[in-house]
């Protein structure tokens, strides 16, 4: 966890020893680099306005991760309702594509086969390798849930990857 | 990678070294920083901008309320003269202005001049049960039905 503090230099340092860490979790928990770029650099933005009050949490980082969280599913729920409006404009089939066989062994593949809250769980801690307790401060879950999150996520992929 | 309470064995040190390897690169964060000063100046801006209009627009509304609470206190007051004028004197009234009957003579129905109470006689018509006039003969004895009344 970062030591907080509420000037500007330590906003620089929280930003450079948690900005690819997350964009990188982000981006493989949703799958779109850009998109989870964005998420973090607003999340960041925001931080920054309010640093006096936010600089004096405890985890200013899991702030700014929660915020991006938050804006990176606005985003995909937008995108939702884009892509059923063509649906609903153009019919299914006029859209339909038909998707490349996946690779057993790809492990991107896998984990984007996982619900969203597993995603973000596994890609959280394996990617950022943040504790349980710093994923349920990101996520807004109690630490029960997101264990229960990982260890299905974790089954998943074992099962995935394992399999022969 | 602390693993908790969640059981890890060496699968996951080889899920997580496979994630890291695949999880796609980002910007650098210096770069990155030095691209969002601006935005990061502008956004702080904002904010102050927004929380100054915040108060001022709290301050507006408390000195308006403030106001009402002032003005609404003037149309309420009642005035009271002093406690004691000079030009101000008490009158009283006599309060026997009705005036009263004290003739001696005069008769309140229902008593006789020397004191003794008069009774008429309503012939049993009177619902008492006769207890008044006990050799009272002209009724219909003592029960005092009324059912006699008419006999005048």
């Amino acid at each position: 966890m970062i030591p907080s503090r509420t000037g500007d230099d330590d906003f620089d340092d929280l930003f450079r020893a948690t900005f690819e860490p997350m964009v990188r979790s982000l981006a493989l928990a949703c799958g779109d680099r850009e998109a989870a770029a964005d998420a973090v650099q607003d999340a960041f933005i925001r931080a920054y306005a309010r640093w006096r009050r936010i600089g004096a949490y405890d985890d200013p980082a899991g702030w700014v991760r929660h915020v991006a969280l938050n804006r990176l599913r606005d985003h995909f729920r937008k995108a939702e309702r884009g892509r059923r409006a063509v649906e609903r404009l153009g019919g299914r089939e006029a859209i339909a594509t038909v998707p490349a066989p996946a690779d057993p062994s790809d492990v991107l593949v896998h984990v984007g086969e996982l619900p969203q809250q597993q995603r973000i769980a596994v890609s959280l801690f394996y990617v950022e390798q943040l504790s349980v307790i710093e994923i349920a401060t990101s996520m807004g879950l109690s630490e029960g849930a997101v264990k229960y999150h990982l260890h299905a996520g974790r089954e998943h992929l074992r099962a995935s990857l394992e399999s022969p | 990678m602390s693993p908790d309470d969640l059981g890890f064995d060496p699968f996951d040190d080889r899920l997580g070294n496979e994630l890291r390897a695949v999880a796609p690169s980002a910007p650098k964060a210096d770069q990155a920083l030095g691209e969002l000063r601006p935005r990061f100046a502008r956004a702080r801006q904002r904010r102050r901008a927004a929380v100054a209009g915040a108060w001022g627009l709290a301050g507006a509304g408390a000195l308006a309320l403030g106001l009402v609470f002032v003005g609404s206190g003037a149309t309420n007051r009642i005035d009271t003269p002093p406690a004691s004028q000079p030009d101000r004197g008490t009158t009283t009234t006599p309060k026997n202005d009705v005036p009263t009957s004290t003739d001696p003579t005069a008769v309140v129905p229902g008593t006789d001049p020397d004191g003794t109470t008069v009774t008429t006689d309503d012939h049993g018509g009177n619902q008492g049960s006769g207890a008044d006039e006990p050799d009272s003969d002209n009724g219909d004895g003592g029960s005092g039905s009324g059912s006699g009344g008419d006999d005048d």
